[in-house]
């Protein structure tokens, strides 16, 4: 068992899990596995603890889209350089160089859809290596990150012998 | 109205509870005897493409052979047993119906058959029905709930059939070692016995423990009616999909009895179920899930004052002993449902070596698990 896998498979479940829980479950002390956790961030493998919210339930709306970018075609090194740039704007939540007829894939939030389209034409439209977009403005979510955003009933009995 | 015998063999102990817990709000139970994994996606899509095919007519008696080709090659490659898939097994609709059907198949009236407790609650009645005597065989905890020889021996007569026993083990999780079951197979074979061998948990096993086959050894193989399944280990439970293996006479006697009460297991099940040996990665994400729920769970029980548990080695549950809480195993069900909020199983539901311990599932959430220990902390803390 490689334990460090194992740390990782539970803090991608579960990141406010107890260091006490987690040695339990590892069968390690507690102060290996928060010395491994530690490594984990100082190696950059753990680059954040995060939460998955459902800002819908609590209220809050936002606009979502998912973009993708063609840009002129160029070496990867090409590609790093504007997915950086395009990274850099805290609107972009997600950004990805794939396959297919578009380059990147950007996953955007904004306050409203004006928001999004106002990153489109300000800030993707004007760059000189980008030639295309099309944008999907996201309409509803099911599940993001592994979780699902709605509730199911448990379907297996409470007690069975 | 009702058959003397039927009226005479009492409802499931814990019938009462059941329906208390399943009217009970905002409980988290560790009562739940099935994965809480779902069925494998393949095996999940050869199901539907059964019932697209129209494969949902009858199959022979014995079960679709080409399933039991593949049960023939796992017996072989994983539990060392050389069955041929023709006549020497059977598919069954779960382990349930293969355990009533073994049990039927091997007992007289006043026929006594010794059960290894604790055990599952349906071993018992299957030998009422049949008009057996079902003895007890205790186990104890300072044993890790493994059967001793001289108990076994104590009990054997001239009237004792068989032995049934299940390995790992619901509820104690106890994994019976190669020694442990070459006693017992060394008592069947001086006693000439038949062994009726429960074998559903046998891919849920942890600490490197490894999973025997009593039927695979030396002088067994005519003696043994191995039972297995799919509900655990793919998490197929609803799919009532188990079978049974042993010498052809047994098997014919059990389908005689399967073919004129069930005719067959259902078709799209079995179809579903073909390829299911195929997809053992499945099993062995499973089990790496639940050890690591099982090592957070009985830890947990450990630190709770009051409360011990042995460390399980196999299936998904433990069976912790709450003897210093001064209540039996019911009050202390019933009370942690009421105070508590947690659902377990009263320890004495499995025999009467139970009491004194109860049955706690880690076939649950992380998350759940971490909560149910929270408030059986707060529960013990409370009625000392």
């Amino acid at each position: 068992m490689d334990i460090d896998r194992e740390i990782l498979d539970i803090l991608k479940d579960d990141a406010r899990i107890s260091v006490s829980e987690m040695a339990d479950m590892l069968n390690i002390s507690t102060d290996e596995v928060e010395k491994r956790i530690n490594s984990l961030k100082g190696r950059g493998i753990i680059r954040k603890f995060k939460t998955c919210i459902d800002w819908r339930r609590f209220g809050v709306k936002k606009a979502k889209a998912i973009i993708r970018v063609k840009v002129v075609p160029q070496e990867r090194a090409g590609f790093s350089k504007i997915a950086k740039e395009i990274s850099r704007d805290p609107r972009v939540e997600d950004v990805f160089v794939a396959t297919g007829e578009y380059d990147l894939i950007l996953f955007v939030e904004g306050e409203d859809i004006d928001e999004i389209s106002q990153f489109v034409t300000e800030k993707l439209a004007p760059k000189k290596d980008i030639v295309g977009t099309y944008t999907h403005i996201i309409l509803a979510e099911y599940k993001r990150d592994g979780v699902m955003l709605f509730d199911e009933k448990e379907r297996r009995l409470k007690l069975s012998l | 109205m009702i058959s003397k015998r039927v009226s005479e063999i009492p409802f499931s102990g814990i019938r009462r509870f059941f329906e208390l817990v399943q009217k009970s709000k905002d409980i988290i139970s560790l009562g739940v005897g099935e994965p809480d994994f779902p069925t494998p996606e393949p095996i999940k899509d050869s199901g539907i493409r059964a019932i697209e095919n129209d494969y949902t007519s009858y199959t022979s008696n014995y079960g679709l052979l080409e399933l039991r080709i593949e049960i023939a090659k796992k017996l072989k490659k994983k539990n060392n047993i050389d069955r041929n898939p023709e006549n020497e097994i059977l598919i069954t609709v779960g382990v349930s119906e293969a355990l009533d059907l073994a049990v039927r198949a091997i007992t007289d009236p006043g026929d006594e058959i010794l059960v290894l407790e604790p055990c599952y609650v349906s071993y018992k009645p299957s030998v009422w029905f049949s008009y057996g005597n079902p003895i007890e065989v205790p186990s104890t905890e300072e044993n890790e709930f493994i059967p001793q020889m001289e108990d076994i021996e104590k009990r054997t007569t001239k009237r004792t059939k068989a032995i049934i026993l299940c390995s790992p083990n619901n509820p104690t999780g106890t994994v019976l070692r190669k020694r442990n079951l070459e006693e017992i197979a060394d008592i069947a074979i001086e006693n000439d016995l038949i062994v009726i061998s429960d074998e559903i948990y046998e891919d849920l096993i942890y600490d490197n423990e490894k999973h025997y086959s009593i039927g695979s050894l030396n002088g067994m193989e005519d003696r043994t009616i191995t039972l297995n399944g799919f509900s655990k280990v793919y998490s197929m439970t609803g799919w009532r999909l188990g079978y049974a293996t042993a010498n052809s006479e047994i098997i014919e006697a059990m389908m005689k009895v399967h073919q004129y009460t069930m005719l067959c297991a259902p078709s799209i099940a079995q179809y579903a179920a073909l390829d299911a040996f195929k997809h053992e990665k499945y099993i062995n994400e499973m089990v790496r899930q639940y050890d690591k729920r099982r090592r957070l769970l009985v830890k947990g029980l450990n630190s709770i004052d009051g409360i011990s548990c042995v460390m399980p080695k196999g299936a998904f549950y433990a069976f912790p002993n709450i003897k210093e809480s001064g209540l039996n195993s019911e009050e202390f069900a019933e009370r942690l449902l009421r105070d508590g909020k947690v659902a377990v199983v009263p320890g004495n539901t499995f025999g009467e070596c139970g009491e004194g311990y109860i049955r706690c599932s880690y076939s649950v959430s992380r998350d759940d698990i971490s909560e149910a220990l929270r408030r059986i902390e707060e529960f013990m803390r409370k009625i000392k």
